[in-house]
C-alpha cells in the first residue's frame, strides 16, 4: 500500500523525516519497502501482513504513528443520519445471505456533473498508485484510501427496476467487468444484482454496464460489509486483486461503513456539484465487535522476558485504543477496538504490548536449559560417504525432486515403479516426484557436457519417492554417475564409500535391471540385504536422458540399508607381532567360476592363519586351454602367537590346492 | 701379496664408485681414478714387471678383464647419467602435474549443513520429517485458518485430497511435539515445495532449516539471544541483528529477523534496496494453539520457533544473485563451494 506522508498530516502532527517515519513504521510491524518522491511529497510503500487490515488506510497508518509519537489522532468527523427517511421510497434492498453480507447500504446523489476531479485529489490518488478516472469514481477511491472502507458508485439510471439484491451468483451467470473483460461467475461469488442480473461482483469489481460515465446524472453510492472469506476466495479464484478486495479480504472496520458513505456523498457535493438525497438505505446490521480480553503483567513478562509494570502495559494498550473495561488484582480486562479484528486472546495483546514497547528494547538473553538428549545428533555416517565421493572426484549436486513422468515412460520404467504424481503440477516437466536420483544426475551431466566441462562425475544424496501397495514411500538414497569408465571403476568408487563407513558389502549378478546393462552391472548387498545397484547404465536410459552415444556408469544405494556406525562397537585389537609369510599361487580354473567362488574356497581351506587372499592377475590364453582362465593369488599367512614355519605354510597350501581341485576342478598352473 | 690386495680393492670399490657417480664429472673422475693413464689399473700394469714369469700372464689377463668390466660399467653408467641429465635439464617445478581437483559442493547443501551444525553446537537436536505431508500437519495443526490462501492449489502441490508436498519444515515441529514430551530443542533441515514459477528468486523446490525450543520458561528474549548468537557466528561478529514485528499463523508474537546488509554494512545499497537491512528469517513464540494441537499444556510449556530459507542465506552469504544456479549444478559453480 502506498501512503503519501502529506496526507498523514491531516490526522496527526508529523515532524519526522520520511526515512525516520519509514523506520519507525517498520519497527511497528508495517514494513516500509521503499520511499519514493510523489507529486505531493514523499510516499511510503508499505507491505502489510495479512492480519493488519486495520492499516489498509491513511487513518490506520496515522493511528500507528500516533501511538509511536504519542500524538493525538484527529479523526475526521462526519454526521450520519439515522437511515430510512426519504430515500426509503427509492429502492428495495435485499440481502439473501446474511453470512456473506451482514450489512449493505446505499445513498443516492442526484444532478451530478461527471468530469475530471480537482487537481489536489488527482495528485493524492496518483501518489497512492490509483489512476484518476472521473470525479465520482475518484471520490469513492479517495474515501476508501482514507478510511479503509471500499465504496462503489453505480449509475443509478442503469439499474433496472428498483430492487437491489445481494446474493450468491447463479452457476451460469456472467458479468462484463469494468476492465472490459467478461468473466464467468461461480456459485460462491457474491453479486449485487438488479431485476435483470448481476451489476457488480461484490467487494471485488463493478460491472461495465452500470458504471458511472460522462452521461451519468444520478449516482448510487454503495458501502457494505462483506464476509472477508468470500471475498478472499473470489479474488483468488478470479485472480482479481483490486484495491477493494485487498481491503475487504482483510476485514474492514465496521465503524467506518456508514460514515464513509456520508463522507463520500459530501465530497461528491463539492467535486461534482451533486445533490445528495438526505439519509440512506440499508439492510442487515453492521457487525458489532465487543470482544474483551484480559492480560496480566506476569504473563507479559513471562512470555517476553521483560520487566514491564501493569501501568506501562496499560499505557501501551491505551495508546492502541484498547479501553480498560475492568481491573481486578493484577488482571486487566480490555475492550478490543472495532478495527482490531485480529486481537482475540491474551497472547495477541502481549504482541501488541511488545510492538509498542519495541522488539529492539527486549533484552536478549541465553536460555538456561538442558541439552537436547533424545534427538541429539547421532552422527550418521552419511556425510562421510559424501566426503569419500568428493575425494574420488565427484561433485555434489542437488537436483529438482520434481521430474517428468514421460522420461520414465520413455525409459520403459513405468512397469518397474509407480511414481508419486502431483495433482496440480506447474508444468508437465515437473509432474512426478523422482523415484531415483540417477535421472537428475544424468541431467546435470548433460548440462555440463553441453557447457564443455570436463571430468563429468556427480553425486547426490536425497530423498526418492514411489507408490507401493497404494502407499507413499519415501527413502533416502545416495547415487553417483560418471561419464566413461567401466563397471570395475564404479565398483571401486562404491567400495571406497562402503568401506569408509564400515559396511559389510557384497556384489551379486543382476537377474534383471531397469536402469543398468545386465551384463555390466551388479546388485549391491549390505549385510546380505539388497541395498542398491551399480554398473554401466543401459544405452536406452542414457540416450533418453539426452546423452546418445555416450557411456555412463553409475550407482545408487538406499541409505536405510546402511547400518549406522556405533562408536561403542569399535574395540581395539592388537595386530600380530610376528612377520607374515607371503605365497603366490597361480591357478587354472573353469571360466564360469566367479572370483568369489575361488576366494571363498581358499579362505575356508586356509585355516586361521590365512590372513589375506588377494587376486592380482587374471588372463585367458589358448595355452591354458579353452573354457579356462588363469588367476594368480597372493596369500598372506600370519599367526598372532608365533613366527610361522615355511613347512607349515606349505602344508596349508597343499590343503588349499587339494580342496580347489576336488571341489571346484581348479588346478595349479604349470610354469 | 700387495699386488693381489690392491687388485681386490679395485675390484670391490670400482663398481660402487661408478654406480654412485651422479653426473658426468663424477663419472670422469672415477674413470681417471681407475682406468686413466695414471689410474689404479695402469699403475698395477706397471707393477706386473715385479711378478714372476708364471704369474705375470695370469694377472695380466685378470687385469685386462677387470679393465674391460670397469669400462663397460662406466659406459652403462654414462648412458644412465646422460638420460637422467636430459631429464634434469628440463627440471621445472612449475610444470603441471595431475593432481586431485576439489570437485565442489552444492552451496545449498553445504549451507544447510553449516547452519545445522551451528545449532547442534548450541545443544540443539536434529529431526527430520517426510516431504509428503498431511494437510493437517502442514497447515491445520500450525494454526492456519481453513481458508488461508497458502492452502490453495495455486500455491501448494498436492498429491491427493489431503496429502501435499510440505510448504515449509514447520510440520516437523508438530511431529516432534506429538512424539516427545517437552522440553524439546531441535533443528529440522530439509526440502520444501511451493508452487512458484522458476525465476531468479523462486525455486519450486528449496531448503529450509526449522528451529524449535520448548521448555517451562523459554521467552522472547531467549529467541533474540539464540538467533543473535547464530547471526554473529554465521555472518561474522560485526553483523547487526534486528527483530521487527511480523505475522505468521503459528507464532505469536511473531518477528521478522534482519541482519545489517553484508554488502554495504548497513549503509544502503542495491543488494538491500537501500534499506541497509536484509531479511533472513521468520521467528516467534510458538502460538498456544499450536501447543494445544500437539497435546501440550500451554499453561506449563512455552517456547520459540524459527525458520530460514537455506538458499536465501547462501545467496546473502556468498553473494549469489540468481537462485537458479542452485539446481543447475554447473561445475564452475559447484567448484567454488
Amino acid at each position: 500500500m502506498r501512503v503519501p506522508i502529506d496526507w498523514l498530516k491531516e490526522y496527526i502532527k508529523v515532524e519526522k523525516s520520511a526515512a525516520k517515519i519509514a523506520e519507525d513504521l517498520t519497527m511497528l510491524g508495517l514494513e516500509v519497502e521503499s520511499i519514493t518522491e510523489g507529486k505531493t511529497g514523499p510516499v511510503l510503500e508499505i507491505e502489510l501482513t495479512p492480519n493488519r487490515g486495520d492499516c489498509a488506510s491513511i487513518i490506520g497508518v496515522a493511528r500507528e504513528l500516533s501511538v509511536k509519537y504519542k500524538y493525538e489522532m484527529k479523526y475526521p468527523h462526519t454526521k450520519v443520519s439515522s437511515s430510512e427517511d426519504k430515500m426509503g421510497n427509492g429502492y428495495q434492498l435485499e440481502i439473501e445471505n446474511n453470512k456473506c453480507c451482514p450489512f449493505y447500504s446505499v445513498k443516492l446523489i442526484e444532478y451530478v456533473n461527471v468530469a475530471k476531479s480537482s487537481r489536489w485529489l488527482r495528485k493524492r490518488l496518483e501518489d497512492c498508485g490509483i489512476r484518476p478516472l472521473n470525479n465520482a469514481v475518484d471520490v469513492c477511491n479517495y474515501i476508501m484510501v482514507e478510511t479503509g472502507q471500499p465504496l462503489h458508485a453505480f449509475d443509478a439510471e442503469k439499474i433496472k427496476g428498483n430492487k437491489i439484491s445481494v446474493r450468491k451468483a447463479d452457476g451460469g451467470e456472467e458479468l462484463l467487468f469494468l476492465d472490459k473483460q467478461k468473466r464467468k461467475l461461480n456459485k460462491d461469488d457474491i453479486v449485487i444484482a438488479d431485476g435483470e442480473g448481476p451489476l457488480a461482483l461484490a467487494g471485488v469489481m463493478g460491472g461495465l454496464d452500470s458504471a458511472v460515465s460522462e452521461n451519468t446524472e444520478k449516482v448510487l453510492l454503495e458501502s457494505a460489509f462483506f464476509n472477508p472469506k468470500n471475498i478472499s476466495r473470489t479474488q483468488k479464484r478470479m485472480g482479481l486483486n483490486t484495491e477493494a478486495s485487498y481491503r475487504f479480504s482483510r476485514n474492514v472496520d465496521p465503524k467506518w461503513v456508514l460514515p464513509s458513505l456520508y463522507r463520500a456523498a459530501n465530497m461528491l457535493k463539492q467535486e461534482c456539484q451533486g445533490k445528495p438525497i438526505p439519509g440512506h438505505m440499508n439492510s442487515g446490521r453492521v457487525p458489532q465487535r465487543k470482544k474483551k480480553v484480559s492480560i496480566t503483567a506476569d504473563k507479559v513478562n513471562g512470555i517476553l522476558g521483560t520487566h514491564l509494570s501493569t501501568r506501562e502495559i496499560k499505557k501501551y494498550l491505551n495508546l492502541l485504543e484498547f479501553d480498560i473495561s475492568s481491573e481486578e488484582d493484577s488482571k486487566i480486562t480490555l475492550q478490543v477496538p472495532s478495527h482490531r479484528s485480529d486481537v482475540e486472546r491474551e497472547i495477541d495483546l502481549i504482541e501488541e504490548v511488545a510492538r509498542v514497547y519495541g522488539y529492539d528494547k527486549v533484552e536478549s538473553s541465553l536460555p538456561e536449559t538442558t541439552i537436547e538428549s533424545e534427538l541429539l545428533n547421532t552422527s550418521d555416517n552419511f556425510s562421510r560417504t559424501e566426503e569419500i565421493l568428493r575425494a574420488c572426484g565427484y561433485s555434489e549436486s542437488v537436483t529438482n525432486t520434481l521430474i517428468d513422468k514421460n522420461l520414465l515412460k520413455n525409459m520403459g520404467l513405468l512397469d518397474e515403479v509407480t511414481p508419486v504424481e502431483i495433482s496440480n503440477p506447474i508444468n508437465v516437466g515437473m509432474n512426478i516426484l523422482r523415484p531415483g536420483l540417477l535421472f537428475g544426475l544424468l541431467e546435470v551431466a548433460r548440462y555440463n557436457i553441453n557447457q564443455k566441462q570436463k571430468s563429468i562425475k556427480f553425486y547426490e544424496r536425497g530423498p526418492v519417492f514411489f507408490m507401493r501397495n497404494g502407499e507413499y514411500k519415501e527413502h533416502k538414497q545416495i547415487a553417483f554417475v560418471s561419464q566413461g569408465g567401466d563397471f570395475y571403476q564404479a565398483k571401486k568408487t562404491a567400495i571406497s564409500m562402503l568401506q569408509g563407513i564400515k559396511q559389510e558389502y557384497s556384489f551379486k549378478y543382476h537377474k534383471k535391471s531397469a536402469l543398468f546393462d545386465k551384463k555390466r552391472s551388479a546388485v549391491i548387498e549390505i549385510g546380505g540385504v539388497k541395498a542398491g545397484e551399480l554398473g554401466c547404465l543401459k544405452e536406452m536410459v542414457v540416450s533418453e536422458a539426452g546423452l546418445s552415444g555416450k557411456k555412463f556408469t553409475g550407482c545408487f544405494i538406499y541409505l536405510e540399508t546402511v547400518k549406522p556406525e556405533k562408536t561403542s562397537d569399535i574395540k581395539f585389537r592388537k595386530w600380530s607381532q610376528f612377520p607374515s609369510i607371503f605365497r603366490d599361487i597361480s591357478l587354472v580354473a573353469p571360466i564360469g567360476l566367479t572370483h568369489f567362488d575361488i576366494y571363498d574356497t581358499i579362505k575356508k581351506a586356509g585355516g586361521g592363519c590365512l590372513k589375506e587372499v588377494r587376486m592380482y592377475d587374471m588372463f585367458i590364453d589358448d595355452k591354458i586351454g579353452r573354457g579356462k582362465k588363469s588367476m594368480t593369488f597372493e596369500l598372506e599367512f600370519n599367526s598372532p602367537e608365533k613366527t610361522l614355519h615355511s613347512q607349515e605354510v606349505d602344508r596349508r597350501i597343499g590343503k588349499i590346492i587339494e580342496k580347489l581341485e576336488k571341489e571346484k576342478g581348479i588346478s595349479l598352473r604349470k610354469k | 701379496m700387495k699386488f693381489k690386495a690392491e687388485y681386490n680393492k679395485i675390484k670391490n670399490s670400482a663398481p660402487q664408485d661408478i654406480l654412485e657417480s651422479q653426473d658426468t664429472g663424477e663419472l670422469n673422475k672415477a674413470r681417471a681414478r681407475y682406468i686413466g693413464r695414471k689410474g689404479l689399473i695402469s699403475s698395477l700394469f706397471k707393477k706386473l714387471g715385479e711378478m714372476s714369469q708364471e704369474e705375470r700372464p695370469i694377472w695380466g689377463k685378470k687385469l685386462n678383464s677387470l679393465k674391460k668390466e670397469i669400462e663397460s660399467l662406466i659406459e652403462k653408467q654414462r648412458k644412465k647419467i646422460e638420460k637422467d641429465e636430459l631429464k634434469k635439464e628440463i627440471f621445472d617445478p612449475t610444470l603441471p602435474v595431475e593432481h586431485f581437483k576439489y570437485p565442489g559442493r552444492n552451496p545449498a547443501a553445504r549451507t544447510m549443513d553449516e547452519i545445522t551444525s551451528l545449532f547442534t553446537s548450541m545443544g540443539f537436536g536434529v529431526a527430520y520429517g517426510p516431504e509428503i505431508e498431511t494437510e493437517y500437519n502442514n497447515f491445520t495443526a500450525l494454526n492456519f485458518p481453513k481458508d488461508h490462501p497458502a492452502r490453495d492449489m495455486q500455491d501448494t502441490f498436492y498429491v491427493d485430497k489431503d496429502r501435499l508436498l510440505r510448504t515449509h519444515t514447520s510440520p516437523v515441529q508438530i511431529r516432534v511435539m506429538k512424539k516427545y514430551k517437552p522440553p524439546v530443542k531441535l533443528v529440522a533441515p530439509g526440502k520444501c515445495y511451493r508452487r512458484d514459477t522458476l525465476d531468479a528468486s523462486h525455486l519450486p523446490v528449496f531448503h529450509q532449516v526449522e528451529g524449535l525450543m520448548i521448555d517451562r520458561e523459554i521467552k522472547f528474549s531467549h529467541l533474540k539471544g539464540v538467533l543473535e548468537c547464530f547471526t554473529k557466528k554465521y555472518f561474522g561478529g560485526k553483523v547487526k541483528t534486528r527483530f521487527r514485528p511480523s505475522f505468521f499463523p503459528f507464532t505469536e508474537p511473531s518477528a521478522e529477523v534482519d541482519i545489517s546488509c553484508t554488502m554495504c554494512m548497513g549503509q544502503g545499497c542495491s543488494s538491500c534496496s537501500g534499506k541497509g537491512w536484509l531479511e533472513i528469517l521468520g521467528a516467534g513464540m510458538v502460538d498456544p494453539n499450536v501447543l494445544e494441537n500437539c497435546g501440550i499444556d500451554k499453561n506449563k510449556w512455552q517456547g520459540f520457533a524459527f525458520g530460514m530459507g537455506v538458499e536465501r542465506i547462501a545467496m546473502l552469504k556468498y553473494g549469489i544473485n540468481d537462485i537458479r544456479y542452485f539446481i543447475q549444478n554447473d561445475k564452475r559453480f559447484l567448484e567454488q563451494f
